[in-house]
């Protein structure tokens, strides 16, 4: 991100905030994806993530952390609330979670890969929730472990550990899936 | 992970809808540029003012049992 784009962004200038949206909706939804929420809920979560970016600018020490790094702590803080909410919103059956339409060349195709999101949304949803969150984190290239220790307010080398048991618990859950 | 799961991680799962954007836009409020020196102010005034309100509560009490003792 831009030092210029930030600045413009503090100053309250709603075309930097768009811009900004625009460079950091695919990274917030697709971690709320790889949480295993339903697109509904990402779409949900992430407008309220923004939001609150654009309402508590004031609160952004670019001193202190990088903007993604005080982005995804918002980010996270919404998602662990989701997650940990009773409310039957956020526990649909697994296989109901919808998402919005493919579009994937033909309609073969886009069963194949809607099959394999299920199976996978499915899978993650069986990891305990700081494992998944570490893990939906790590794919986001402008987090380093710092950051993700940062967002997760733990230390790196529990960063490295909940990553290792996420990533060694999915593979056991996908290679030994009952379809 | 076998590799088309690894992918689909890699992307996400989810992408944003279309017009995700402006519809984030239309959400916004205009953001209160009030300088942090007034919010302190506005906070210190309203401290002060709950201690002055008390203390006047307490003197009329005050005076009211010593007027009540008087008698």
């Amino acid at each position: 991100m831009h030092d210029q784009l930030i600045s413009r962004f503090l100053c309250g200038e709603r075309a930097a905030f768009a811009e900004l949206v625009e460079h950091y909706q695919r990274p917030v939804i697709a971690y709320f994806g790889r949480l295993g929420l339903s697109a509904a809920e990402a779409d949900e979560l992430a407008q309220e993530a923004f939001i609150r970016v654009w309402t508590n600018a004031d609160r952004f020490d670019p001193g202190r952390a990088s903007l993604a790094t005080w982005l995804f702590s918002i980010v996270h803080h919404l998602a662990v609330n989701a997650l940990n909410r009773a409310d039957r919103r956020y526990c649909l059956p697994l296989d109901a979670a919808g998402e919005a339409i493919d579009d994937s060349p033909g309609p073969e195709v886009a069963t194949q890969l809607a099959e394999r999101k299920r199976i996978l949304r499915n899978a993650l949803r069986q990891l305990p929730t700081v494992d998944r969150s570490v893990l939906a984190l790590s794919y986001f290239r402008e987090l380093d472990l710092a950051a993700i220790a940062r967002i997760e307010g733990c230390s790196e080398a529990a960063v490295k550990q909940r990553l290792y048991r996420a990533r060694i618990a999915l593979r056991r859950l996908l290679e030994n899936r009952h379809d | 992970m076998t590799d088309p799961f690894d992918e689909l991680l890699e992307r996400g799962l989810l992408d944003p809808p279309a017009d995700f954007v402006a519809r984030v836009m239309l959400r916004l409020e205009p953001r209160r540029t009030e300088p942090r020196w007034r919010s302190w102010a506005r906070y210190s005034a309203l401290v002060g003012g709950a201690l002055f309100g008390s203390a006047q509560l307490l003197t009329f009490a005050l005076a009211a049992w010593t007027a009540g003792a008087a008698f």
